[in-house]
Formats: structure tokens, sequence, C-alpha cells
């Protein structure tokens, strides 16, 4: 989608980012920006896509590498002939075996956007206390950089211990306030559900309308878009990702694939009809082969795959 | 190999069918290794799945041609960055060498770079790199550089729109 208009404002918003990105941009020019970015809704669209790829080029796991390193290595000649920029979305390759578990722990990177990959679970100390620990496939940003205290959950999902100062975490449907002590799971899924369970302590939901819920420890909350949100039972197994396993306990099979997705490089379709089999049972997750071998021994699915690349299910014809 | 009745798919696993073998065949000879064919051949036909209609497809060799052909180069290009990746590594004092998995994931993150930044000049692959993760100023990398501020500015705002091109609309 391109034209005259669309490009005019891709030329302003990337100058605009370019600004505020300088280092040395001073006040009137960051109010200048805000007249602009309030200016239209399609400033608006354009720039926030522009700071989601921007985001997304910054991956968490290249910090161990200097950036005059990343530099050479992007400088590294083409030992065949050179490369030219395709238009697909991107697919890990050869020797697509599946990635092994690390858990890590180190200091919070100097990088405003904190995203794990496929299979990598990571674990952050929170500068002034607490912690984070962030499930694969998992992209979180912090919203206020010179405290640190509140974070924006994009996708994925995270463990938040706090300690030291409250922290935050929000969401478009809700900020959660977890208070120091606090232990909390939340989860937001790709349709917009944000599920959070309280394992120690206590949290408080703040919904856009400003109301407030307190979710105590034991209980959990479901906040699904337009409607109020839905206090529960803490579910035991709701933090088993932290152990590397899923704990599938009467659940939809659409949803343990979810969460099995997440750890395997490669593409995992389900039917619709595939997809609402119930399942029961414990799913490792370093070995996503392995857990679609129980599926497909456990439930009347056929499974068909092309390699370690692509795997889909389907209600078996005969069942 | 069955799909489910929808003709989208019975037309996938007719082009499977007819043009799998063909394709590892194909890649085989370029290759001079059987796993790795298999796993471009998968990967091409992944790809395809992906594509917007395949009911219009008139040349399916062709087509797989082209996308096994990127794939191909890709792949290189993942090599590449891995040597140098591994090259710069044993550079460093490491208490802990990183694992294989550890690698894999690093050079896919390199790899994801240098798709994006390709069509920037090498300084301004440089001076994304520096602002992006190093997070200095333009003026630091202005001079780190040795080109002015402004160029710094125009380097980083061909990159943004770059970005903002990565993301599936």
């Amino acid at each position: 989608m391109s034209s005259p208009a669309i490009d005019r404002v891709l030329d302003e918003a990337a100058e605009w980012m370019a600004r505020l990105r300088s280092g040395d941009i001073s006040e009137a020019e960051r109010c200048a920006f805000e007249t602009w970015h309030d200016a239209h809704p399609l400033h608006q669209q354009v720039f926030a896509r522009m700071a989601e790829g921007v985001a997304h080029a910054k991956p968490l796991t290249l910090p161990p590498m200097h950036p005059e390193h990343v530099i050479a290595a992007l400088q590294a000649p083409s030992s065949r002939r050179r490369f030219v920029q395709g238009g697909m979305a991107g697919l890990t390759l050869l020797g697509a075996s599946a990635l092994g578990l690390r858990f890590s722990s180190g200091p919070l990177w100097p990088s405003k956007d904190l995203q794990t990959a496929t299979a990598e679970r990571r674990t952050f100390e929170i500068p002034g206390g607490g912690r984070m620990t962030l499930n694969a496939r998992t992209h979180l940003s912090v919203t206020e950089a010179t405290t640190l205290r509140l974070w924006h959950l994009h996708t994925g999902s995270l463990q938040l211990e706090c300690a030291g100062l409250p922290t935050s975490v929000e969401t478009p449907l809700c900020r959660f306030d977890a208070e120091p002590g606090a232990r909390a799971l939340i989860e937001r899924h790709g349709a917009g559900q944000v599920n959070m369970t309280v394992v120690a302590g206590r949290v408080e939901l703040i919904t856009p309308a400003s109301d407030r819920l307190s979710v105590d420890t034991g209980q959990s909350v479901q906040v699904a878009p337009t409607l109020a949100p839905v206090l529960g039972l803490a579910m035991p197994e709701a933090g088993a990702w932290l152990h590397g396993l899923v704990e599938a306990r009467n659940q939809p099979l659409g949803e343990l694939v979810d969460a099995l997705r997440a750890y395997r490089t490669g593409i995992i379709r389900i039917s619709r009809a595939a997809s609402g089999l119930h399942i029961s049972g414990r799913f490792p997750l370093n070995d996503t082969a392995k857990s679609l071998r129980l599926i497909a021994a456990s439930l009347p699915v056929k499974m068909t795959q092309y390699g370690a690349l692509w795997t889909r299910i389907e209600l078996a014809t005969n069942a | 190999m069955d799909f489910d009745s929808s003709p989208t798919q019975q037309l996938m696993g007719k082009l499977f069918a007819q043009n799998y073998e063909w394709l590892c065949g194909r890649l085989r000879s370029r290759l001079n290794c059987r796993h790795s064919a298999e796993d471009i051949a998968s990967e091409t036909f992944v790809r395809l799945l992906g594509l917007p209609d395949p009911h219009v497809i008139r040349e399916p060799r062709a087509l797989l041609t082209t996308i096994a052909r990127r794939l191909l180069q890709e792949s290189w290009r993942r090599r590449d960055l891995e040597r140098a990746y591994l090259q710069l590594m044993s550079e460093m004092p490491r208490h802990v060498q990183p694992s294989p998995e550890e690698i894999h994931v690093f050079v896919d993150s390199l790899l994801y770079l240098d798709r994006l930044l390709d069509t920037l000049p090498g300084q301004g692959k440089a001076a994304f790199i520096h602002s992006q993760l190093g997070g200095l100023s333009y003026a630091e990398i202005a001079t780190r550089l040795g080109i002015s501020t402004s160029r710094v500015q125009q380097y980083m705002a061909q990159a943004f729109k770059l970005c903002y091109q990565a993301v599936d609309a």
C-alpha cells in the first residue's frame, strides 16, 4: 500500500523518528513532533508501525556482541553471489533441530526492548529491585525509562517478581500494579485476551476506566476485550513453562499447540476441529517433537510432517 | 498424504506430489547433501503455502526454483555470518563458549539485521547499529565514523523506513 500521501508521511515519520533518537533533541522539537503526531491518524499509524519495526530490529539475543562486532559481521563478504533481499516472511533454515533451552540471568540490558527468540527463556534483574522472566517469543518494552517501573507486554508471557519498588505491567486492555513481595504470571494472547495469576502477594488490576480490582495469592483474572475482568482460582499449572513444561488439564489442543509454537522453529498448522479436542498430560517445551508425538498418540488426530519445518494436525478421518 | 477437501489444499497437495522429489533432485545435485536438499525443499513448499493465491501459479517449477534459489542464498549468507561471528567470538576472552543453540539464535539475529539493512551503504549500517545497539548519540556516531551529524540523521531516517517496511502490515 503506497501512494504519494503515504510516502510523504513515511518520509516525515522517518525524519521525526531520527530526531527523537538523536540524543540531542530540544524540548521545542519534541513539542513539534507531538503536534505532527497528533495532527492526523495516518501520522499516528505510520509512526506506530515504524516504531514496531524499530523495536523488532533490536533482538535481545545480540547483547553479548559489541556493536563493532555486529558491524564487522554484517560486513562479512558473501561466499556466493550477492544476497538478494526477498519479501518472504522469515523462517529458520538448514539444520533446524529443536533449539535447546537456556535459562540465563543477567543484568538488564541497556535497551528499552526485551524480546526473546523461539525456545528462549530469559531472566532479568530490574535495577532497583525485582526480576522478570520472559517466556519464549515474548516482547516486552519499558514505558517508563527513568525508573524502569512501568513495562508494556506486547506478546507472550512473563513472570514478575516484584521487589524493592512497586512495578507495573501494562497491556492495551489493562494495567497490573504489583507491590513488593508479589509474584505474578502474566500472559498476553494473540487474540487479545490477557491472563494474570498471582502466585504470591497481591496485584491490582486497573481498567482503562480506572476501576481497580484486587487479585490476591491463589487467584487469577482473565481480561478480554469488551468484557468485564473475570476473577477465578489460580491454576497450579500456570507457571509450568518456567520449568520447561506445559501441564495440560483437559485443555483445548489449540492452546497446547500455541504454547509449543513458541518453542519450535517451523510451522505447526492445526485445523479448527482438531484445536477443539481436549487433552491432558505433561508436554516438554524443550522437545516439541516429543510433545507432538505424545499428542498424536493420545488423540484421534492425523499429523502430517514435512521435514522438521512443517507440521499439520487435523482430525483423523476414520475416527 | 491427505489434505482437507478445500480446493487450495488439494492444489497444494498436488503441487507437492508432483514436484517435491523433482526439487529434491535438483537441489541434491547442487548441494551434494541429501539432508540439506530435503530441508531446503521442505522449506520451499512451506513458503509456497504462505503465498496469497496458489491458483494463479502458472509455472510451478519455475516458481519453486526461484524460491529455492532465494533460500539457498539465505543459507549461504547465514553461513557467512556464522563464520564471521565465530571468528569474532574466538578473539574475545570468554569464560564460557556459546552453545550451538546459542550460536544459532545469535546468527538468526544477525541474519535478520543483515536482510533488514541490506540496501543501506556500509556506513549507514554502522550508524544504525551504533545507535540501535550501542545507544550512541548521533554526535558520537558522527565522530566515530568521520561523517557529519546530518549525514547520520539521513542514514537513520533511511533505516527507519526499512524498519517500517519490514513489519507485516
